[in-house]
């Protein structure tokens, strides 16, 4: 009765009401799951989905974790390599074929996104990469890299630019470039306060990628780090912002990121139970602090944008969370569909949204091995 | 690693020791210069990451944290340094009569802001060192260059380069230099 009245009130179109609209009493929407959303042939499985996207065509493309693990030593993280794959299904769900088979770059699928010209960006996270592709599937040119899996042991930089990548206080000043460089091969190339990162691509557990209406990239960078980046859409970084911590203009973790039409960047700040919202150059305008652990988050693209947003559930918790919100860009929720769980139409930890259209989903789950094709009605 | 016109063979021992090492053609130990301790004087290495030999038998070194280059002689005695090119990566040097040096100042990411845009150069030299020219920067579409760590100049006008941050191979045709400098080394 009360969600019903919140909602009633909110319909009326008095803000300041609307904005009483929380997690807790947002009104339900309802939706579907197909069954058998995607299609693989038999000796083709999803892992851990760390991301799903689709083109102007329809296409899916999932990025998920399968094949073999990466594995820790300590601080140092030698990686085994084709831990993650690319597959492209038709609209209908049909696989299509795999992308980057081996490529050097996949390690541990973080996400992928579709940008309006239809080319493919991967985001790695241990790889700490992003790779562009173009929309026959050839790499376009690269952010960041993949740190080598060795450590040279007595090297200037070394221990700055080691296991706690960021971390470092060396990572490149002054006359100390070359060995910034260098030792920051070792691991994450640091400098800057804590979780800040180096300048430029050096990104360390990087997540999520957007772009504004000009091209500029803006990665979300992420877990090591915990910042946001910006690239002009040829690649050259123009800056970037944000370090770790709970103050505003602070992360626990960058999560995932979004930019509306107007160029302003949404950075899902997960752990702060919180998605900031930043000008095109960085200043901070405002923070959206009802949805619970924003670990994915997508815009619709065109005219009368609205947000969707996933307070995903810990792996390990099907009593928490889980549900996703469908709210204006504002920050005020429309209403919300689903919960944590293993069945159809439930989540099980999303990482990745598919908004292309609004009322059509894509869901890419980490727990469930698994994407949705959701019917919002 | 590089060969004399003797076929003695000389290694860059490289990122754990920071040495050059001298063999025989038949691969016996001959002499070393360096150690495996970083230093920075004449003779001492940090990192030395790339090799060629000229056809005079001299061994140039990329000594890369050291940022700069170093010409040793063939019984690795060091002749001199070069520490105006930039942080030495890798080196070539073209065959044949009259060879011409390249050397990349290769654009490591991790520099400072503001650095990163005035690194990345080739400089074409004379064996003397002599600086003819220089081509390329840094950026991620062709034909910027992302951290060159190997040149071929088999051809001096023709340098096949690769690149380590955007895993691709370019070739760079070089216009033949109109004027050169006169002989007298």
């Amino acid at each position: 009765m009360k969600t019903l009245m919140t909602f009633a009130l909110a319909l009326c179109g008095a803000a300041a009401l609307a904005t009483a609209v929380t997690a807790q009493n947002s009104p339900a929407i309802n939706f579907d799951s197909a069954p058998n959303a995607l299609t693989l042939p038999d000796d083709i499985y999803l892992g851990e989905v760390g991301g799903v996207a689709t083109n102007s065509r329809g296409d899916i493309f999932v990025y998920t974790r399968t094949g073999h693990p990466t594995m820790s030593i300590a601080s140092a993280r030698p990686f085994v390599h084709g831990g993650s794959r690319l597959f492209q299904f038709d609209r209908n769900g049909k696989f299509t074929r795999e992308i980057g088979q081996g490529v050097y770059g996949f390690l541990f699928a973080a996400q992928v996104r579709v940008d309006p010209q239809d080319n493919l960006w991967v985001v790695d996270e241990y790889a700490s990469m992003v790779m562009k592709f173009d929309p026959q599937g050839r790499v376009v040119f690269l952010l960041g890299r993949k740190p080598e899996s060795i450590q040279n042991p007595g090297r200037a930089g070394g221990p700055g630019g080691g296991g706690e990548g960021g971390r470092g206080g060396e990572g490149g000043r002054g006359a100390e470039a070359g060995r910034g460089g260098g030792g920051a091969q070792a691991g994450g190339r640091g400098g800057g306060p804590p979780g800040a990162g180096a300048q430029q691509d050096v990104f360390n557990r990087p997540t999520d990628v957007a772009w504004d209406a000009q091209g500029n990239i803006f990665v979300a960078d992420g877990r090591g780090n915990a910042r946001v980046a910006k690239f002009s859409k040829d690649g050259v970084f123009v800056k970037s912002w944000g370090q770790r911590g709970n103050a505003t203009g602070q992360f626990a973790s960058v999560d995932s990121i979004a930019v509306d039409a107007q160029g302003n960047v949404y950075a899902a700040d997960g752990g702060n139970q919180r998605i900031q919202v930043f000008d095109n150059n960085g200043t901070f305008k405002t923070e959206i602090k009802n949805v619970g652990n924003a670990q994915a988050i997508c815009i619709t693209p065109g005219g009368n944008q609205v947000m969707y947003v996933s307070n995903s559930n810990p792996p390990n918790d099907l009593d928490t969370a889980g549900e996703i919100y469908k709210m204006r860009l504002d920050g005020t929720i429309v209403g919300k569909f689903g919960r944590a769980g293993k069945l159809l139409k439930e989540f099980g930890t999303v990482n990745a949204i598919d908004c292309r259209t609004e009322n059509t989903l894509y869901v890419g789950e980490v727990g469930n091995f698994r994407v949705q094709k959701l019917t919002l009605r | 690693m590089g060969w004399d016109p003797q076929g003695n063979i000389f290694i860059s021992d490289g990122y754990c020791n920071n040495r050059v090492v001298k063999y025989d053609k038949n691969g016996r130990f001959v002499a070393q210069v360096g150690s495996e301790k970083a230093g920075n004087k004449l003779g001492e290495l940090n990192l030395p990451h790339g090799l060629q030999v000229d056809e005079r038998g001299h061994v140039w070194v990329a000594d890369r944290t050291n940022n700069r280059y170093q010409e040793l002689d063939n019984d690795l005695k060091p002749i001199r340094e070069i520490t105006n090119l930039g942080t030495g990566w890798t080196l070539c040097i073209s065959p044949g009569s009259h060879q011409y040096v390249f050397f990349s100042n290769s654009n490591p990411n991790g520099n400072p802001p503001g650095s990163w845009e005035n690194t990345g150069e080739i400089y074409k030299a004379e064996i003397d060192g002599t600086v003819i020219g220089k081509f390329g920067k840094p950026g991620k579409i062709p034909p910027g260059f992302q951290v060159v760590h190997m040149l071929d100049c088999r051809n001096p006008n023709e340098v096949i380069l690769g690149e380590i941050e955007s895993w691709r191979v370019q070739k760079y045709i070089l216009q033949p230099t109109p004027v050169r400098p006169s002989a007298g080394r």
